[in-house]
């Protein structure tokens, strides 16, 4: 990558399924290893591999469309999540939005239907952060990486998206400084240096 | 026909009103005055210039000549357009190029032929005016949509960036980016077009009509000449963005950090 180096000499091996927690210090680089995954910044040297496929630019949009990802600030376009639902249908008719369940995620969530006519913007941190979960629901892709994904939730609303995402039959790499996150049983904890 | 021709004398006299200018500049101290003067001093000179090779290039009338004079007005329209937006000129060029000439070409052999209907194509009494015209706009809208896509993209990064993750399709994630950049590259010529004759008189218009031609041809032209600045000016905007797309992006489709000058 650019500048400084942000890790070096790191290798891992992330099995399907695996509930991981990725702990360290802030500014360490976490971040930085969701934007690996994602093909957003380069490695100097080394490869990465995620389902067996290269991450390289013949297998990217593949490998994007495995993966689901929350960034820390839920950056969601300017549009009402209603339209992004419907783009979001357009986008993946290969892996149909589980949408028949929209019902059931929005309860789950604690949102009113009615908050998905809203522009995203005007939403406050902690409803763009369950609307952001909601698009991950919906979307049903297989990895999904979330960055600091409960920190703007009440501690009722933690509880409830940390159980039902580490029940999920998925691979789960979080960043969070949320306890609760730490406090689950069937969370794996990394120490990131 | 043709308008009076002006002396150089009468010319010079409007220099009279130079002097309450610089007055007023240096009384109320806008640190004016030095610009006002160069700028008027380049004008004078740069048009002395064309007038010398507009003779030239009228005389000879050759195509081979007026062509070869048009891609040299693309070719500092794309320097200056690069420059201008902040962007890598070694980079963008290629792209910027293609994207201005097609357009350009195919509105303006399209215009002498079809809308003019000239029996020879071209000849540098309409070629060379009417290329300058729409070069002189497209260049105005190509720096608006080159600098607000790249720079926009750059400063919200973290918003493409986590869309392009959603939609796993780079042309889905670039389109509000897109859309913004075309729209205000585009929007004052729509503009003036709402309010031509209303709040001015353009230009060529003005110019015809002291030339000598009747109001109803110079009108003629004026829409014939706002249509093609504005095909051209969409054309090139839309394709500029398309073609620069492998040069300012990965192939991870991730903004390339090194595209932009300076700084």
């Amino acid at each position: 990558m650019d500048g400084n180096p942000v890790f070096s000499d790191f290798s891992m091996e992330i099995n399907s399924g695996t509930k991981m927690l990725i702990k360290g210090r802030s500014g360490s680089g976490k971040t930085s290893l969701f934007k690996l995954l994602l093909g957003f910044a380069q490695p100097d040297t080394g490869n990465i591999r995620i389902n067996g496929l290269a991450l390289d630019k013949t297998h990217i949009r593949e490998i994007r469309n495995s993966f689901f990802y929350l960034s820390q600030d839920v950056d969601l376009p300017h549009e009402t999540g209603r339209t992004l639902i419907a783009r979001l249908e357009r986008l993946n008719r290969e892996h149909p939005l589980v949408i028949d369940s929209l019902g059931h995620f929005l309860t789950l969530l604690d949102l009113p239907p009615s908050l998905l006519e809203k522009k995203i913007p005007v939403l406050s941190g902690g409803e763009r952060q369950r609307l952001g979960l909601l698009m991950g629901f919906l979307l049903d892709r297989p990895i999904w990486l979330l960055d600091e994904p409960t920190s703007a939730l009440d501690d009722a609303m933690k509880e409830i998206v940390v159980d039902y995402i580490t029940a999920m039959d998925k691979t789960i790499l979080v960043v969070s400084h949320d306890r609760v996150w730490e406090a689950h049983p069937d969370i794996t904890k990394f120490n990131w240096r | 026909m043709g308008a009076q021709d002006l002396s150089i004398l009468s010319l010079l006299s409007f220099l009279l009103f130079l002097v309450p200018v610089l007055f007023i500049g240096r009384y109320l101290r806008l640190g004016l005055n030095k610009a006002i003067v160069t700028g008027a001093t380049r004008m004078c000179i740069q048009l002395g210039f064309v007038g010398l090779y507009l003779e030239f290039l009228f005389r000879f009338n050759s195509p081979l000549l007026n062509i070869a004079y048009l891609l040299l007005m693309v070719v500092i329209a794309c320097y200056t357009v690069l420059r201008s937006s902040n962007l890598k000129v070694t980079t963008f060029f290629i792209p910027l190029f293609l994207a201005l000439t097609i357009p350009f070409t195919l509105i303006l052999f399209f215009f002498d032929l079809v809308v003019i209907e000239l029996s020879s194509l071209f000849d540098a009494r309409y070629l060379i005016p009417i290329g300058g015209m729409l070069l002189g706009n497209c260049l105005r809208s190509l720096i608006i949509g080159l600098d607000q896509f790249y720079s926009g993209i750059k400063k919200q990064e973290k918003e493409y960036l986590f869309t392009l993750a959603l939609y796993g399709s780079r042309f889905e994630a670039l389109k509000p980016w897109a859309r913004k950049s075309i729209a205000s590259a585009v929007t004052p010529t729509i503009a003036s077009m709402a309010t031509i004759g209303l709040v001015s008189l353009p230009g060529m218009m003005t110019g015809q009509i002291l030339g000598g031609s009747l109001p109803i041809v110079a009108i003629k032209y004026q829409v014939a000449i706002m249509a093609a600045i504005f095909y051209t000016e969409f054309f090139s905007v839309v394709l500029s963005l398309a073609f620069s797309l492998p040069w300012g992006f990965n192939g991870m489709n991730v903004l390339h950090s090194k595209i932009f000058a300076g700084k």
